[in-house]
């Protein structure tokens, strides 16, 4: 069936369900039974005020959008982000992290802003190839609902043409919100190393990992072409917002044995700009468990750095003495244990410690 | 007829192998309640059933999808394969630990699992751990899950329960609490 009447969305009026085609209505009342699962199922990223200042720079790029299209933050650490046919867009807690600045996150709210506007859920033919692994990330594998709306959502990814359209257009939005739109090509460039260093072969944000090469030189061909471009960057605002969820991300791929990608976050030249000071004691245990080459010695100084300027961070001294244990410096190891107990007295792994301290006692006694 | 005759022949025989391969589920009572590997014993509850399979042994009461206890073991190196270089005499119980995590997280990425607690556990007389966790399963549906593990040349031994919150975790923990008292290597 032709979908070239499908013609753009103009302003919020457009979006009256009961004006929209029998197929379409179906699509948006899939899409609010998705919107009702993602709420009941705990995926959702609760943290308003920064939930809000997102919902404000979408809001910046689609003022006749206003009360139509309503961003929501999901709990999944990967680089992902999509659009629902009715207007919902999630964005998940893994790329906020990654962005350095506003401008950056603006590029995708753009890019999937554009999708719903153009209907391309509606014009898109159902992809149910990819919509399984696209289930899996927004954390609803096995929900009988999800499957063909997220086959008709951004997730899995459209065709071609519209994913160029969505760019194109997606780009003249930044342009008129003042954003600086060479600071969009800067994500595809993230995801490239993100994909590469942990081995993903999952379905991403825009595309899979041979198209994000290609994805990056459309990108510096439309920085070209939009110039001259708008000045906003947003670096301070986004700061101020992003510190919390940068830290959970950490934790997340942390618990994820992804100690890689923290490792290469945390140790690009200006991470210091973008993480807050707490995030060093990520990047000394993802050395500590990664245990390559020379690990546990990084481990040490990163750690030791990071309780020179922060001694409140207690958990640094278990990981302290963890490493000298292991080491075979028992002084070292035992003081280190103490000082953890002795700050963190009502701590659930105490008998972790006292049995390293059981070892300990042993290695002094050889 | 004859046809019949031949056809039916290789059917008969997979199921006696299969009869032979696969014990058929047990009910446990106070006379069958000793479960023994050949490296480990444990005692299982009663009134419950037992699945054996090549790894070990699976419990439930109600039926797997709402309490599940599973004690088996799996060699290190397939089971930690992305990790078993990491493996060695020297690896610490909380190491362990964290490896035993990442790979659940990773395996369960849809369940939204949360770690709750990290523990040192005593595992017949070896230094394990306790990881407790809960997660929700595709449809929606709450769980708990204790895990204890341990390894012991070359082999990673669990110790496992989940069971849903609603009904089932707390309830029966006790009986998965005396099982992991019971259990004794060999």
């Amino acid at each position: 069936m032709s979908t070239a009447h499908l013609k753009p969305m103009k302003s919020s009026v457009d979006t009256d369900i009961s004006q929209l085609s029998q197929g379409e209505q179906r699509l948006w009342d899939m899409s609010d039974d998705l919107n009702k699962a993602l709420r009941q199922s705990d995926q959702l990223y609760l943290d308003e005020p920064l939930r809000q200042y997102v919902q404000n720079v979408m809001d910046r790029l689609f003022p006749e959008f206003k009360d139509r299209i309503k961003v929501q933050l999901l709990k999944a650490p990967y680089l992902n982000a999509f659009a629902l046919p009715d207007g919902s867009i999630y964005i998940n807690a893994g790329i906020l992290a990654s962005f350095e600045n506003e401008a950056q996150m603006a590029t995708v709210l753009a890019h999937e802003g554009i999708h719903f506007v153009n209907r391309h859920g509606a014009k898109q033919r159902i992809n149910r190839k990819n919509s399984a692994g696209a289930a899996v990330l927004i954390g609803l594998a096995g929900v009988p609902i999800v499957g063909e709306v997220l086959a008709l959502s951004s997730i899995s990814g459209y065709s071609q043409n519209l994913e160029r359209e969505a760019d194109y257009e997606g780009f003249s939005r930044l342009k008129a919100a003042n954003y600086d739109v060479r600071e969009a090509k800067k994500i595809f460039e993230k995801m490239l190393t993100e994909v590469e260093i942990n081995k993903i072969e999952q379905p991403f944000f825009f595309s899979t990992h041979p198209e994000l090469q290609e994805r990056i030189k459309n990108f510096e061909k439309l920085s070209l072409d939009f110039q001259p471009s708008g000045s906003r960057i947003g670096h301070e605002d986004y700061q101020a917002f992003a510190s919390g969820i940068r830290l959970s991300a950490l934790k997340e791929k942390l618990q994820r044995g992804m100690h890689a990608s923290i490792i290469h976050e945390l140790t690009l030249e200006n991470w210091q700009s973008y993480y807050p000071r707490q995030a060093q004691f990520f990047l000394g245990e993802a050395y500590r468990l990664r245990q390559e080459n020379d690990d546990l010695e990084k481990a040490e100084s990163t750690l030791l750095n990071f309780i020179g300027h922060s001694q409140s961070y207690t958990d640094a001294y278990l990981s302290l003495g963890i490493i000298c244990l292991k080491k075979g410096r028992y002084t070292d190891a035992k003081g280190h244990f103490q000082t953890y107990l002795a700050r963190k007295p009502d701590t659930k792994d105490s008998d972790y410690v006292f049995q390293y301290l059981k070892q300990t006692e042993e290695g002094l006694k050889q | 007829m004859k046809m019949i005759k031949i056809r039916k022949f290789p059917v008969l025989l997979i199921l006696v192998v299969l009869v032979g391969c696969i014990p058929a589920p047990k009910y446990i009572t106070q006379k069958n309640s000793a479960y023994s590997a050949s490296e480990y014993s444990l005692s299982m509850p009663e009134g419950w059933v037992a699945y054996q399979d090549t790894n070990g042994v699976g419990i439930t009461r109600d039926g797997r999808l709402l309490q599940w206890i599973y004690v088996g073991k799996n060699p290190v190196k397939e089971y930690f394969k992305d990790d078993y270089k990491k493996i060695n005499n020297n690896i610490l119980p909380s190491e362990l630990a964290d490896l035993y995590i990442a790979k659940f997280k990773k395996e369960n990425e849809s369940s939204g699992v949360e770690i709750i607690s990290n523990e040192f556990s005593n595992i017949s007389g070896k230094p394990g751990f306790k990881v407790s966790m809960k997660y929700k399963n595709e449809k929606g549906l709450s769980f708990s899950q204790a895990v204890y593990g341990v390894i012991d040349t070359g082999d990673f031994f669990q110790l496992s329960y989940s069971a849903t919150d609603i009904m089932h975790f707390e309830k029966f923990k006790p009986d998965f609490e005396s099982a992991v008292s019971s259990f004794k290597f060999k």
